[in-house]
């Protein structure tokens, strides 16, 4: 399941999706206040991206680092793509704490509770080992990771195989990676 | 447009600069702390762990990214381009570089194949920016640790009394054995030989599963009542990874409780006329004298005197053998007692223990 149906379908996200992509109240302000006589191309002061992504959206007053994320100061791409899917998911009542662009282009919001894991299987080497399987990568929340790894894992690296390992009941959602991964251009609906 | 409004637009779009200017600086200050870690290590003959984390928070840098590099040392001089060429992650989808904002949290791990010894694994996680320069404040070099894989030594094994180096026991006692192990153990078998067993390692009273996962095992067992001497405990243990065995025994000098004296065995049962028997005695201290008697078991006092043991300071051991013939008056199926009657060297008082002889054909 995409993580964004997950995330809508959770109480304390119930806001409506945004389409960030229209003009926000911020950048209309602004362009009301040229005099329509000074002759100024106002098109060139609408702020909009460096990379082709449009007009920026708003940044919540309650966001992170507001007055420097809304500088919208980004050295790359995949930067900008992290702010603006960040905001969105913050607008729909998710209060992410971090995200990360992955290789496979997808974002990976970091919030609390929830944990991206890859699976690995032992295929060479001991005989008793091979087999088995081990979290190879584990991304997301910090502290939830580390609770997820003490608590679950067996020697903080194998997928239990004689306990239940059904761990819904500690409230972490673990997507089985890619699974989880947010793809920015449908989530914030840019053209490639 | 007035001049005073042309004015008024100058220096408010100053301001708005200048107010740029300030949060732009303000950017690198808000960078959060991170935290890297890498670690390699041998599991055992076969297998190597490594992982590598990043851990960062409250970031807000324009371009933070971090980077994941796991290098065997002869790539060491590498350069970061070139990561694919490396033997450990070359099939992984799981490195390279991750652009990051605000908090977050990664870790990789590795369990590989591997046999050789005395290599390096160099794991490099680092944070920067696009333009090169770090942010963070934690961490001014770019090498998160340089775990070095030693050449791996022998698997050896120590057994021990748990207690410590006192190998000495009284019959009835619980004695623990502890096996420990430098590197995970694939199973342990254990033995006791006890006094007067002739085969090799004795009987094999338990076997520990290590499950290729543990390094120590104890051994619990329990004497017997009534039967002093030399045992001698044997761990058996295979080594996890390539089977390859050890084994370990001491010795654990079992005397009997204080102010008894005991006999072993007990009883003789349906023994066949004309059979010679041993008997012995077995005290905690020595003795002045051991007197044996033997009557029928249906009549009364001690019976007829066979036999002494004359003792000394240091004698705690009496035998006596004795044959149930015809010749000595014995009759078949009939019920014989034997009395062993011990006097003490340190309060020469008297102890009788008794043998129940059962005479058949």
């Amino acid at each position: 399941m995409p993580l964004t149906e997950s995330l809508g379908s959770m109480e304390s996200r119930s806001q409506s999706v945004e389409d960030t992509s229209v003009p926000t109240e911020e950048t209309t302000t602004k362009t009301d206040t040229f005099d329509k006589n000074a002759n100024i191309d106002l098109a060139a002061d609408v702020p909009t991206s460096p990379f082709g992504f449009g007009p920026y959206p708003e940044v919540p007053a309650d966001y992170p680092f507001r007055e420097t994320v809304q500088l919208w100061d980004n050295a790359t791409p995949e930067h900008e793509l992290l702010v603006r899917v960040r905001i969105k998911l913050w607008k729909q009542g998710t209060q992410t704490k971090g995200a990360m662009f992955d290789n496979n282009g997808l974002i990976y919001p970091s919030i609390p509770g929830v944990l991206y894991v890859r699976w690995c299987t032992i295929e060479e080497g001991d005989p008793d080992l091979v087999g088995r399987r081990y979290a190879g990568s584990v991304m997301g929340d910090g502290d939830t990771a580390e609770k997820w790894e003490s608590s679950f894992l067996i020697d903080g690296w194998y997928e239990p195989i004689d306990v239940n390992s059904d761990i819904a009941a500690s409230g972490i959602k673990v997507y089985e990676y890619p699974d989880g991964g947010i793809n920015p251009y449908n989530f914030l609906e840019l053209p490639r | 447009m007035k001049l005073s409004s042309v004015l008024l637009l100058i220096i408010f779009s100053s301001i708005l600069f200048v107010r740029a200017v300030s949060d732009i600086s303000a950017a690198a200050a808000v960078d959060g702390p991170y935290t890297i870690e890498a670690s390699a290590y041998r599991v055992n003959t076969a297998n190597v762990k490594l992982y590598a984390s990043a851990r960062c928070e409250e970031v807000r840098t324009k371009n933070g990214k971090f980077t994941f590099i796991l290098q065997r040392d002869e790539d060491l001089d590498k350069q970061i381009e070139n990561w694919q060429q490396f033997e450990i992650y070359n099939q992984e989808n799981s490195h390279g570089t991750k652009f990051i904002d605000g908090s977050f949290y990664v870790k990789y791990k590795k369990n590989f194949p591997s046999t050789e010894y005395g290599y390096k694994v160099k794991s490099i996680v680092s944070g920067e920016a696009t333009d090169g320069t770090r942010y963070g404040t934690s961490v001014d070099d770019k090498v998160g640790e340089i775990p070095i894989l030693e050449p791996i030594p022998n698997f050896t094994a120590t057994l021990a009394h748990a207690t410590g180096s006192d190998y000495f026991a009284t019959a009835g006692d619980t004695h623990e054995a502890v096996l420990t192990t430098n590197r995970s153990y694939y199973d342990v078998m254990w033995y006791v030989k006890a006094p007067g067993d002739t085969s090799e390692k004795g009987t094999n009273v338990e076997t520990d599963s290590g499950n290729t996962l543990l390094t120590e095992v104890t051994l619990s067992y329990t004497f017997p009542d009534g039967v002093a001497g030399e045992y001698i405990i044997t761990a058996v243990v295979r080594e996890a990874a390539d089977a390859s065995t050890q084994e370990l025994n001491y010795n654990v000098s079992v005397t009997l409780p204080p102010g008894l004296y005991r006999t072993t065995p007990y009883s003789f049962s349906l023994y066949g006329l004309g059979e010679t028997l041993d008997f012995l005695v077995i005290a905690d201290s020595p003795y002045n004298e051991v007197n044996w008697y033997l009557k029928k078991k249906d009549t009364t006092g001690l019976g007829t005197w066979l036999y002494a043991n004359s003792g000394s300071d240091a004698e705690t051991e009496g035998t006596f053998s004795y044959t149930f013939s015809s010749e000595n008056g014995i009759e078949p199926y009939t019920d014989y007692i034997l009395t062993a009657r011990v006097e003490r060297n340190s309060d020469n008082t008297n102890y009788n223990l008794t043998y129940e002889v059962n005479i058949g054909p």
